[in-house]
């Protein structure tokens, strides 16, 4: 539903993921996604927890079974999962527990050349591999190739799985919560290596976060999630300066400092997020949104394009003019 | 954090039982060669031992009815023993590891079939499948092991697909699996070599059981009919008034044996991270400070607090010489990495510790009571009334199994002294404070059906029920979203505004403090490095890694993609024995002097910085 310049890398195609919820019924964890991702970009995916985030994430590299739509690598459907995994690769939240806790940091960064072949991971042999991508993370072969996950801080932890990863040359990262776990001062040291090896690598990425600052710092575009839809999808200082989507505004608004400018979210949004077994008819934010009325209530919001690359799935969005008090306060 | 492994050591008793399996396994290699006496002999013909001759230097484990030499016989039923358990073991192992494996691995119509065949297994009796089966077949020691290994299979197949179904949810095979590893690659590769720990230690325990009920089954007569220790243990038990040894002997070998086993798999079980529940507390308080307390007891009043913990990878000065007050009404905010210290001055000042063994020095006091050095019944009268406490996480703070109404009116009844009636008044009231709408409903739920705000609203409810004079708030809010969060500390802020409560509030985000708290502490190794009134710590702040923290966070006004400023490195493990100061190596100020000696505590009015080198008003911040 984003319309990226670049011929996209990926294509998610409405995407609808459930689980087992017990009793024979099923929770939707993503309900009719769309997007598309360009080579080259960056694309920030925030919502709160359970709204579906790491869901998508996951369902992009088929690590869990879509129900419906699908998911176009470079304009074809690739049928052999494998394939994709080769060209797509994953970083996880908590990275000390996705590592092998038995195996050596030298053989988990080797783990995708015994899988794929040396060939896979460009010119060399194996070791000298595994030694361009350690020192490409930052992480000094001779010290850390022979240590295990658990003599490793998360921050180095981190480096680790972005080696493994980028060992096979992959085209795209994509990216789940990857500092959310990680001290405040290593989170930094992180963010900057991602674009480091962007730059370096050629990456496309997916960014999935809750924290807007860091999302807003890594972010070429934004997309917004709540309870298995997404909300509002636009470039990030767009995004950041005109955001129209009433949940937007509160999700900025609860950004502790006020750096975005928004008066304080008790006045925007109240009370909790529905369980999504039994998801709100018509627009699902409207148990907690100041603007809903009679006919969120009937009717779900299709997305509508409100700028440049800006669509908003909402029936009465905010003026981009009352969203900031222009940072004065 | 690197080397917080070295405490899985395998422990000394498990050393001990792996020598004495050493031993035996020695000695029935070298039974042949050994100068030992046929152990079928029978010593009345050939008066070498006589008829139930004490142990002594002839007969060093004594004689039996026919004067067969016991040492012999115990030596020769080493084999039948060993062999059984092993060949047993192994069978078992192998094959429950490859059903368990299989079955929580490939899931689905095999997984349903296998824990059909676990159910009945396990409840199959095993005594009626040894007598038939010895009426049939007879009692060789092939019988005895199809029937055993038969047995075992499925606790084997068990265990292992308990752990096989742990193991492939954890992150690291999901990430194989994102790597597009194969089904094979991931059954050797990931989660064998996680298996195998946990699998050697049960056989061990496995082997144990195995030697028993052998002599069980001997002692029944329902055993092979070579020569085992259950028959030894059976002959003998008709002596037992006269000739005790004649079975307490081979009885006590046979315990070794098992023991050895049990103390070997434990060992293993150990080392796979098995962690054992910590039971003593052993608290060590040092000499009270010099320094008397001021005339109005302040709500919390800390000087010069040192906290070590003594853990197995040596003393980790968790609190170094920490000194804070804090008025009524007043909101200090810690803030820190995780491992700074923060969490365990919260904890020092309650004595609730991670690790059985503290040495606590300094002073703390909590509404003029020293909760260091006090009657253990006023301390404990004070932080059960005066203090609140609400931590990070709410589902592990409630307790399950129990009502919320339970939780919240314990607190009242034991503390506070009201009869149950009037604490469920003040629960009801308390709810709504924390704006729980229809508390009559919500003190009937249990923790599970409440939402994590709504969690934490209750704890919040908990921790107010004794109207505490202070209340300690471990990162009330970090397992909330955003918009939960806004809201919990909107809450926090308006209670503890009408109670006048004083408030430590503890975080690792610098700008929520910026929100909540006249006061911040800025914390890096155990230490607070920096503290000053909020804004004056934003506008001026003066401590390096206050300047670099701040430095590190993402600017919302530079455009993105900016490079962040970093701070190198990571957080250290402070020990006692540091020098200088413990930011030197990732400070870019650093001198020698850093290095080498400790960093006075500069005052300047209400702010306090422990720096050398602070950074000056006219330097970038
Ligand atoms: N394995 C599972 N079985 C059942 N339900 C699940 C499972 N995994 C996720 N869910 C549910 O799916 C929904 C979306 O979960 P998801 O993990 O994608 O959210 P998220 O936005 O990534 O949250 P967080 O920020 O907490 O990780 C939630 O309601 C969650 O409870
Ligand atoms: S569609 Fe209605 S309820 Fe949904 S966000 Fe827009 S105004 Fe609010
Ligand atoms: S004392 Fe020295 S090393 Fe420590 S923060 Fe100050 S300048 Fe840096
Ligand atoms: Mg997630």
């Amino acid at each position: 539903m984003s319309r990226p310049e670049s011929p996209p890398l990926i294509e998610v195609e409405d995407l609808v993921v459930s689980y087992p919820a017990g009793r024979a019924r099923r929770v939707q964890a993503v309900s009719g996604v769309s997007l598309a991702i360009a080579s080259g970009e960056t694309l920030g995916l925030v919502g709160e927890s359970g709204c579906g985030k790491s869901t998508l994430a996951r369902a992009i590299l088929r690590l869990v079974r879509a129900e419906h739509g699908r998911v176009l690598l470079a304009g074809d459907d690739p049928l052999d999962e494998r394939r994709l995994r080769r060209r797509v690769q994953m970083i996880f939240q908590d990275p000390v527990s996705s590592l092998n806790p038995a195996r050596r940091v030298a053989d988990i960064v080797a783990e995708g050349l015994e899988i794929w072949g040396t060939d896979a991971g460009g010119s060399g042999g194996r070791s000298e591999i595994v030694e361009r991508v350690l020192h490409a993370v930052g992480l000094d072969p001779e010290t850390f190739g022979a240590r295990r996950p658990h003599e490793l801080s998360g921050g180095q932890a981190q480096r680790v799985c972005l080696a493994r990863a980028l060992a096979i040359r992959p085209e795209m990262l994509v990216l789940d919560e990857p500092v959310s776990a990680l001290d405040v001062s290593v989170q930094a040291q992180i963010l900057n290596l991602l674009e480091r090896l962007k730059a370096e690598f050629g990456l496309t990425m997916l960014f999935v976060s809750h924290d807007l600052s860091v999302v807003r710092a890594i972010s070429d575009r934004v997309l917004v999630m709540y309870l298995g839809r997404v909300c509002e999808v636009a470039p990030v200082d767009e995004l950041f300066r005109r955001a129209r989507h009433p949940y937007t505004r509160a999700l900025m608004a609860s950004v502790p400092g006020k750096p975005f400018g928004v008066p304080p979210a008790s006045r925007l949004i109240e009370g909790e997020p529905p369980s999504p077994i039994d998801p709100p008819s018509g627009c699902r934010f409207r148990t907690r949104c100041p603007r809903a009325d009679q006919r969120c209530a009937d009717v779900a919001p299709d997305a509508i394009a409100v700028g440049e690359g800006h669509l908003v799935a909402c029936h009465h969005p905010v003026d981009p003019e009352e969203s900031h008090d222009d940072r004065a306060r | 954090m690197p080397g917080s492994d070295r405490s899985r050591r395998f422990p000394w008793l498990a050393w001990a039982g792996a020598a004495w399996i050493a031993l035996l396994v020695i000695t029935a290699l070298l039974a042949p060669v050994l100068p030992l006496r046929d152990p079928s002999a029978k010593g009345i013909r050939t008066g070498e031992v006589g008829r139930f001759e004490s142990p002594g230097w002839n007969a060093w484990f004594g004689g039996a009815r026919q004067g067969e030499d016991q040492l012999a016989r115990v030596v020769a039923g080493i084999r039948p023993a060993l062999v059984l358990g092993l060949v047993v073991t192994l069978l078992g192992a192998l094959l429950g590891g490859v059903l368990g494996v299989a079955a929580g691995y490939l899931r689905g119509r095999l997984d349903r079939l296998a824990v059909g065949f676990i159910d009945a297994a396990l409840a199959f009796p095993v005594l009626v499948l040894v007598i038939a089966a010895r009426a049939a077949f007879g009692a060789s020691l092939v019988v005895i092991i199809a029937i055993f290994t038969a047995a075992s299979i499925a606790p084997y197949a068990r265990l292992v697909r308990g752990a096989t179904l742990t193991l492939a949810e954890r992150d690291f095979v999901v990430a194989a699996r994102a790597m597009g590893a194969t089904r094979r690659r991931i059954l050797w590769r990931e989660l064998a070599p996680n298996l195998a720990l946990p699998l050697f230690s049960f056989a061990c325990l496995g082997f144990a059981v195995v030697i028993l009920t052998e002599g069980g089954l001997s002692f029944l007569g329902l055993s092979v009919h070579e020569l085992t220790w259950g028959q030894l243990i059976a002959e003998g038990a008709g002596e037992i008034r006269h000739h005790p040894h004649v079975a307490l002997i081979p009885a006590t070998v046979m315990f070794l044996t098992v023991m050895a086993f049990n103390l070997v798999g434990d060992g293993l079980g150990q080392l796979g991270g098995r962690r054992r529940p910590v039971t003593v507390q052993r608290q060590r308080t040092g000499p009270p400070s010099p320094d008397a307390p001021g005339p109005l007891p302040a709500p919390l009043s800390i000087r010069n607090l040192s906290t070590v913990l003594h853990t197995a990878t040596g003393d980790v000065m968790a609190v170094d010489d920490v000194s804070l007050e804090v008025a009524a009404a007043e909101v200090v905010g810690l803030v820190g990495e995780s491992g700074s210290g923060k969490t365990m001055i919260l904890r020092s000042i309650v004595g609730a510790f991670p690790v059985a063994d503290v040495s606590r020095n300094g002073s703390v006091e909590v509404d003029g009571v020293d909760v260091l050095r006090g009657r253990a019944e006023d301390v404990q009268r004070t932080l059960g009334t005066a203090v609140g406490m609400i931590s990070q996480n709410p589902l592990t703070a409630l307790n399950p199994v129990r009502r919320i109404e339970h939780q919240l009116t314990e607190p009242m009844t034991v503390h506070g002294g009201l009869t149950r009636a009037a604490a469920r008044r003040r629960a009801l009231e308390l709810l709504d404070q924390v704006g729980l709408t229809d508390g009559a409903r919500r003190l009937r739920s249990y923790p599970h059906e409440l939402s994590g705000g709504m969690r934490q609203r209750v704890t919040i409810a908990v921790a107010l029920a004794n109207h505490p004079s202070l209340l300690l708030a471990d990162e009330p809010t970090t397992a909330l979203d955003v918009t939960i969060q806004e809201q919990i500390v909107t809450l926090l802020a308006r209670l503890q505004d009408e109670r006048t409560m004083a408030m430590v509030f503890v975080t690792h985000d610098l700008a929520l403090l910026g929100e909540i708290a006249d006061t911040i502490c800025v914390v890096y190794g155990g230490q607070i490095v920096e503290r000053a009134p909020a804004a004056e710590l934003f506008r001026h702040p003066r401590h390096r890694y206050t300047v670099a923290l701040l430095a590190s966070r993402p600017d919302p006004a530079a455009p993105s993609h900016t490079p962040l400023a970093v701070i190198p490195g990571h957080p250290p493990v402070p020990r006692p024995d540091d020098r200088g100061c413990r930011f030197a190596p990732r400070c870019p100020a650093a001198t020698a002097q850093c290095r080498e000696e400790r960093p006075p505590e500069v005052v300047d009015g209400t702010h306090h910085v422990r720096c050398w080198h602070p950074r000056g008003d006219d330097e970038p911040a």
